[in-house]
């Protein structure tokens, strides 16, 4: 793996001075105020489409959309990679509740708390996901589950789920985070 | 396979450390690892890759990293 680490850029970094020039040094876009319907008029094709911690906190609707205007920007053979959180966020700072504590709320009751541009958590199941993609034209070919096993034990042990999540593995609810890599197949 | 990240730590991870305060260490091991993961199941070179970055839990601070992995990088925000 470090042999396909460019080291030239690495040795940049290593003296990486973090000034205006820092992003175009390191060949780096930055765009804020992006829109869904910029894809369309981007020129550019690219290889991989990455996100980190981001599609949790994306309306399901607007996922989709993403996914089949990404297509306009990927080569042929392009691949998604994505790493999603589906953890209670708040169990990141209160160590009084699990990683699945949320999902003992209905959307109303959720929304209450979370219901706003900054704390916005779509609450989606990994398998949620998996249907979002296939059904936007994509193939999953790699799949790494982070299982909770506190969450696992908690689930097991009559945590009471809402109904909306009555009908998922607890496995899948348990399911912390995972990496997934998707390829477009039609 | 996380020794592959120790330049992070020894190089960067202090510098970035002493800028923001929001670094994810834990994220540059998911990423690495799945680097390694394509790149032996689709037999590419990541390092020639250009990559498009929808958007990161960790801030601007990871597609700085990307940019040593990656040929290039576009990242947005997500509001």
């Amino acid at each position: 793996m470090v042999a396909n680490i460019s080291v030239e850029k690495l040795n940049n970094f290593g003296d990486a001075c973090f000034d205006e020039n820092l992003l175009e040094r390191l060949d780096i876009t930055y765009i804020s105020n992006f829109k869904i319907t910029d894809f369309s008029s981007m020129k550019v094709k690219y290889d991989v489409f990455y996100s980190n911690n981001t599609l949790e906190h994306i309306p399901p609707a607007d996922i989709k959309r993403i996914l089949l205007e990404s297509k306009r920007i990927l080569n042929p053979g392009s691949i998604h990679l994505h790493r999603i959180d589906f953890s209670d966020h708040f169990s990141h700072i209160d160590q009084s509740i699990s990683s699945c504590h949320c999902l003992k709320y209905s959307d109303t009751s959720h929304n209450l708390i979370a219901g706003n541009q900054f704390a916005y958590h779509n609450r989606l199941i990994v398998n949620d996901f998996i249907g979002i993609f296939e059904s936007s034209g994509y193939k999953i070919i790699i799949l790494e589950k982070n299982i909770d096993l506190v969450a696992l034990r908690l689930l097991d042990s009559g945590f009471k789920l809402h109904e909306r999540f009555a009908s998922y593995k607890k496995e899948d609810l348990a399911t912390q985070d995972v990496v997934f890599v998707a390829q477009i197949i039609s | 396979m996380i020794i592959s990240i120790l330049p992070f730590q020894s190089k960067i991870y202090s510098k970035v450390h002493q800028k923001f305060d929001r670094y994810e260490y834990g994220a540059i091991e998911t990423f690495s690892q799945a680097m390694i993961n394509i790149q032996n199941i689709l037999s590419i070179n990541i390092s020639s890759q250009k990559v498009f970055e929808l958007g990161s839990g960790i801030g601007l601070i990871h597609p700085l990293y990307f940019s040593i992995f990656f040929d290039s990088v576009t990242s947005i925000d997500v509001d």
